[in-house]
């Protein structure tokens, strides 16, 4: 094996869960985000001479997966969301596992830009200006979502708390 | 929720979600070399050619019968079906961070669930798990149907559609594709699509029509919240209408951002559990056509919408 071959499977290797979390957090289904994720490594492989210096290539292998998920005119239909049940008018005080499946269903009707503002800077925890850079866009633009995706969460999912703040009592 | 909530929400849910059996590195690399042998018999054998086959949808043979992938088809989720000779080595690495650092304390690894590695520095085949335990049905490599009675469905809807555009439009770039959803029990359930674009003079529309078999875990979700959920739209803003004694959602969107190509979209469950869906927009849109002049009509009334979506000719069967 070369030594292209090499790094790009020692990189695949180290990154890829992340960005299949991300691309789940997307698309809310394991099995598109894997495409999602085959696809994105898939070209960053083509282009692997091009996008040579390693700290670029999170950046890279994120743009593709945020914009194959944001392209409209890209999508096919394996590429919508399911959802196999309508969210909770309100939903009421569950176990975490059911929790975890109301923040899932809530964030599946948030806006798409919106989202994926909210997954890139709340599960990525990238900075915002990194974030306005993958959706080429303005950072304020970016607080401005984050800020809408986020009360809109809230008023889908108005008692969430997620186990963690449970256990801690927070509120 | 604050943003702390949500951050440790997020974190939660893909922590304990129960991915598929994700491709290794070996497989991820037999796959990406692959698609790069692709290219290169792609462009040996002239850009029009193979633009032509892959609008034809038609899947060229690669040495040792692996199929060249492409969007949605992401290979079967441990790469193994390839016999392209890509001999690799798996490699383990240190496992990094969201931020992509090392993270402490945390042991080598390649993602979840997958084969033994083998180890670096030799090339050798990539450790394959029995065949017989492939999450995609009929022996497929991924979701998709490329051959087989499914596919023969996607290209009937496909003509199907055509046949039933209004009268003065033209189907222009028509496409079609048959996709395993998921497993429920024993029984599978499909989802079949095809999407036109309906031309009429140089203005240029969307027709999508798309049929899922009968899946029992949706059996008793609202006609209108499937409906909803299909296109992103709001299920207070559904209408059911009856056509012919049946119960039809209707739902006119003009500004919907979640997929701005259908203003107008009906839902019909037959009594079998399967579900059709008519779709329509003023524009057109696709990879070899990004943009045109969009109608200044919607190509089927309401009432002719409706009435699709309980035509036989497009449910699932």
């Amino acid at each position: 094996m070369g030594d292209r071959d090499a790094a790009f499977a020692e990189y695949y290797a180290t990154r890829a869960e992340v960005m299949r979390g991300t691309a789940y957090l997307l698309c809310g289904d394991w099995h598109r985000a894997e495409d999602l994720v085959q696809a994105a490594f898939t070209k960053l492989y083509l282009a692997w001479e091009r996008v040579s210096r390693h700290e670029v290539l999170d950046a890279y292998v994120r743009r593709i997966i945020i914009h194959s998920y944001l392209d409209q005119r890209r999508r096919g239909w394996w590429f919508r969301e399911r959802v196999s049940d309508a969210l909770p008018e309100s939903a009421g005080r569950t176990d975490h596992a059911d929790d975890r499946v109301v923040l899932l269903r809530a964030l599946e009707q948030v806006p798409r830009r919106q989202r994926a503002v909210l997954v890139l800077r709340y599960w990525a925890d990238l900075p915002v200006e990194e974030v306005a850079r993958l959706l080429d866009c303005a950072p304020g633009t970016v607080k401005s979502q984050a800020a809408r995706g986020l009360q809109t969460l809230r008023g889908l999912v108005p008692d969430y708390l997620p186990a963690a703040s449970t256990s801690e009592g927070q509120s | 929720m604050n943003e702390l909530e949500l951050r440790r929400g997020l974190n939660d849910a893909v922590a304990a979600g129960s991915p598929p059996l994700a491709l290794d590195s070996a497989g991820m690399l037999a796959r990406a070399k692959r698609q790069r042998r692709v290219r290169v018999v792609g462009v040996s054998a002239g850009s029009t050619v193979a633009a032509a086959l892959a609008a034809l949808g038609v899947v060229l043979a690669l040495p040792g019968g692996a199929s060249p992938g492409g969007v949605g088809a992401a290979g079967r989720p441990d790469g193994c079906q390839s016999a392209a000779g890509a001999p690799v080595a798996v490699q383990t690495a240190t496992k990094l961070g969201k931020d992509g650092k090392p993270v402490p304390g945390q042991p080598t690894s390649v993602p979840t669930g997958q084969p033994t590695s083998v180890p670096t520095g030799g090339a050798t085949e990539p450790s394959c798990p029995d065949p017989t335990e492939t999450p995609w049905p009929d022996g497929q490599t991924d979701r998709t149907a490329r051959s087989g009675p499914h596919f023969q469905k996607g290209v009937q809807l496909q003509q199907d559609a055509t046949d039933l555009l209004p009268a003065g439009f033209a189907a222009v770039q028509p496409s079609n594709q048959s996709q395993f959803e998921r497993y429920v029990g024993q029984l599978q359930v499909w989802n079949t699509q095809t999407i036109i674009g309906a031309r009429k003079g140089n203005r240029t529309g969307t027709v999508l029509v798309e049929n899922f078999s009968a899946d029992p875990n949706s059996a008793h979700t609202p006609l209108c919240t499937v409906a909803a959920n299909e296109f992103a739209g709001k299920a207070a803003d559904c209408q059911t209408l009856s056509v012919a004694g049946k119960t039809v959602a209707f739902f006119n969107q003009p500004s919907n951002n979640y997929s701005p190509q259908l203003q107008q979209w009906a839902a019909y469950r037959s009594p079998d559990g399967a579900i059709t869906f008519v779709a329509q927009g003023k524009t057109f849109a696709s990879e070899a056509r990004p943009s045109g002049h969009p109608l200044t009509a919607l190509p089927y009334s309401k009432g002719q919408l409706v009435a699709l979506a309980v035509n036989s000719r497009l449910a699932a069967g």
